[in-house]
């Protein structure tokens, strides 16, 4: 279980207004540089095979990669490179055919399903392209609900909800439902749920596809602001090139394999 | 937070939740009727032996009918009042005739003769005529419910039955049996006559015993002095008779099917809303299991929503049937709904309901988190 600090409480109060400096940034990346010696995950020699009529298709044919502690990767790659299988294995979603997966030192891959949906809760935020928050819950609840996985009474796990989201500049939303809310306020609702736990890893899928590109830079800075404060792991499946500023480092698959 | 889930999951879609609930409800009413209708039908079978106070039944061996008896020698009684624990004893005479209708055909019925002022025999409640009726020469009383089956028979209106003289002299309400036959009620020795048994013969001995004798070893001591009969409990005869019917004629079965059938339309109409709720919300569910809900987790949603549309439908077709038993009269086919059946009924309906919940947790437990959480 990881330590319930509130995510939150560390962020800096400005981060209502998106107005991040640069500065404020960097100096918590140099904090978290000392720690960062084990990769939050690593992936070696991955490969992965979808079954298509009776023919196996390599997706993956033996992908190394990993990622430090407060780094945010950037995996790029035509459309069908399986940059998104590679980010659900990852997330312990999917399964790999062959290669290990070390998320936070330990091997994953071979464990029971009970056991890796245990990581995800505690280990791994996830960001979708289409925000996939509960339509029924309002945004204040869609937050809470990973802390109330991890056992957080309801009452606490909103209190904190609530403040995350005036964080991320939707103090006036928490009682919106998400069919009442933009796409941008959706995705920054989605990333508050990502982040809540204070996950070791995040794993965004093409965050800003289903957004304009302001509310699309939005997100990013968010997220990257996020990621910077919290020295979380982040990894970003995009092909928006104006993402790309906001790497630490950018990998490119192609052909089932990492170049 | 996963009830709040659940409950905003069901709430999402009412036009689905209202189908499950129905169906619950329905199911309800239908188990309860058909359980209700069996009741009250086969509790007719033993309204012979539960009416009187009889505490046990001497017949023939092997009987297992109150209302087809073989016949037996009346000079059994006094064995039988001798033996150990009895306090009275008085026999009675069951067998089948026909009445002479005024239009001039017959009706098949059953007589049914019992002593004099008799204490043991089942007492009938005269609403018509006089409350001595049976002291009346060739008097006998017929049920108010057969009225037309015997073309309106008036009091002191004469009539034959097996060509002996019959005079209607009282009316009892309540006296049908589970039979077509309407049963006409007379003294002994007039009901050997009517069914044409010799007036040595009767068809039981109706017993009661002296108070603080047990009626097991009553039996016991009947037995001893009467081998060649059989003797039961009034209890264990009434459902000797009771599985009688069950058993011979396809009534268990039959009933039995509806009920069954009454049951699975609950689990079919819950199982169904469950799972065409959770289809259109796989990827919440993909959702749940990317943000962490383990398999357990999300099996308590589902549980938590099967038992949530099972005790809300389960109250609304309760309350059905309160309503029906209420409003519904009807002697042919009474009903009979005891509480015991509508707490069995509704437990078993509320377990089928949660069972209903697996088919839905297999979807989910199958979904492809990585593929549905593309789109
Ligand atoms: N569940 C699946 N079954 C079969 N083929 C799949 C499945 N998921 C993905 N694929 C195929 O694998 C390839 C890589 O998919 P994906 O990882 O989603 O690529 P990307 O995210 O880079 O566009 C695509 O050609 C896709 O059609
Ligand atoms: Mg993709």
């Amino acid at each position: 279980m990881l330590s319930s600090t509130n995510t939150s409480a560390r962020l800096p109060p400005s981060l209502g207004d998106f107005t991040l400096n640069a500065s404020f940034n960097a100096s918590l990346s140099a904090g978290h540089d000392a720690a960062a010696h084990r990769p939050v995950a690593a992936v070696k020699g991955i490969r992965k095979y979808y079954e298509l009529g009776g023919e196996k298709r390599w997706i993956l044919r033996g992908v190394d990669f990993h990622v430090q502690p407060g780094e945010c990767v950037i995996l790029s790659g035509p459309s069908g490179s399986g940059k998104s299988t590679l980010l659900s294995i990852l997330g312990c979603l999917l399964t790999p055919d062959g290669g290990e997966l070390i998320i936070d030192g330990r091997a994953v891959e071979k464990l029971p399903p009970a056991q890796q949906a245990l990581i995800r809760r505690d280990l791994i935020g996830f960001i979708f392209q289409r925000f996939q928050l509960i339509r029924g819950l309002s945004a204040e609840e869609n937050v809470a609900l990973p802390l109330a996985l991890q056992g957080l009474p309801a009452a606490e796990a909103k209190r904190r909800a609530g403040e995350l989201l005036a964080r991320v500049g939707l103090g006036d939303h928490r009682r919106a439902i998400p069919t009442r809310m933009s796409p941008g306020q959706c995705q920054r609702v989605a990333l508050a749920r990502a982040v809540i736990t204070n996950p070791k890893l995040i794993l965004a899928d093409e965050p800003t596809a289903a957004l304009d590109s302001h509310a699309g830079a939005e997100a990013m800075n968010l997220l990257r602001a996020l990621v910077k404060d919290s020295g979380a792991a982040a990894v970003v499946v995009t092909h928006d090139p104006r993402i790309l500023e906001y790497a630490d480092r950018q990998c490119h698959i192609e052909n089932g394999l990492l170049q | 937070m996963l009830w709040q889930v659940a409950i905003r999951t069901l709430l999402a879609d009412r036009g689905k939740l209202l189908a499950g609930l129905l169906g619950v409800a329905f199911s309800v009413l239908l188990v309860n009727l058909q359980g209700g209708l069996f009741l009250g039908l086969i509790g007719k079978a033993s309204l012979l032996v539960h009416q009187g106070n009889a505490d046990i039944w001497v017949g023939h061996r092997e009987m297992h009918n109150v209302d087809f008896p073989h016949d037996i020698p009346r000079r059994w009684l006094p064995r039988i009042r001798a033996a150990q624990g009895v306090l009275a004893a008085e026999p009675i005479t069951i067998g089948f005739s026909e009445i002479a209708l005024p239009t001039g055909g017959f009706e098949g019925v059953t007589v049914f003769g019992v002593e004099p002022h008799s204490e043991i025999a089942p007492p009938w409640e005269i609403i018509e005529g006089h409350a001595d009726a049976l002291d009346h020469p060739h008097a006998v009383v017929v049920d108010q419910y057969d009225q037309e089956k015997l073309i309106h028979p008036a009091i002191g209106e004469l009539r034959e039955i097996g060509g002996v003289r019959a005079r209607i002299m009282g009316k009892t309400r309540g006296m049908h049996g589970f039979l077509v036959t309407p049963y006409v009620f007379t003294t002994t020795d007039r009901a050997a006559q009517y069914t044409g048994k010799p007036s040595a013969h009767c068809s039981y001995f109706l017993v009661r015993v002296a108070p603080g004798a047990d009626v097991e070893e009553t039996c016991a001591a009947i037995r001893q002095r009467l081998p060649e009969a059989e003797v039961m409990p009034s209890e264990e005869y009434a459902s000797v008779s009771i599985n009688y019917w069950m058993t011979r004629t396809g009534l268990g079965i039959s009933f039995g099917a509806a009920a069954l059938l009454g049951l699975l339309v609950g689990l079919v109409m819950v199982g169904q809303t469950l799972y065409a709720m959770v289809l259109d919300r796989l990827t919440e569910f993909a959702t749940l299991k990317a943000i962490g809900a383990t398999e357990r987790e999300i099996l308590i949603v589902l549980l938590g929503q099967a038992a949530g549309i099972a005790s809300i439908g389960i109250a609304v077709g309760l309350t059905a049937v309160m309503l029906l038993i209420a409003f519904y009269d009807s002697p042919q086919a009474p009903l009979e709904i005891p509480l015991s059946m509508m707490v069995v009924s509704s437990s078993g309906i509320f377990l089928m309901c949660t069972f209903a919940s697996m088919l839905p947790y297999m979807r989910v437990r199958r979904v492809d988190a990585h593929s549905v959480l593309q789109s």
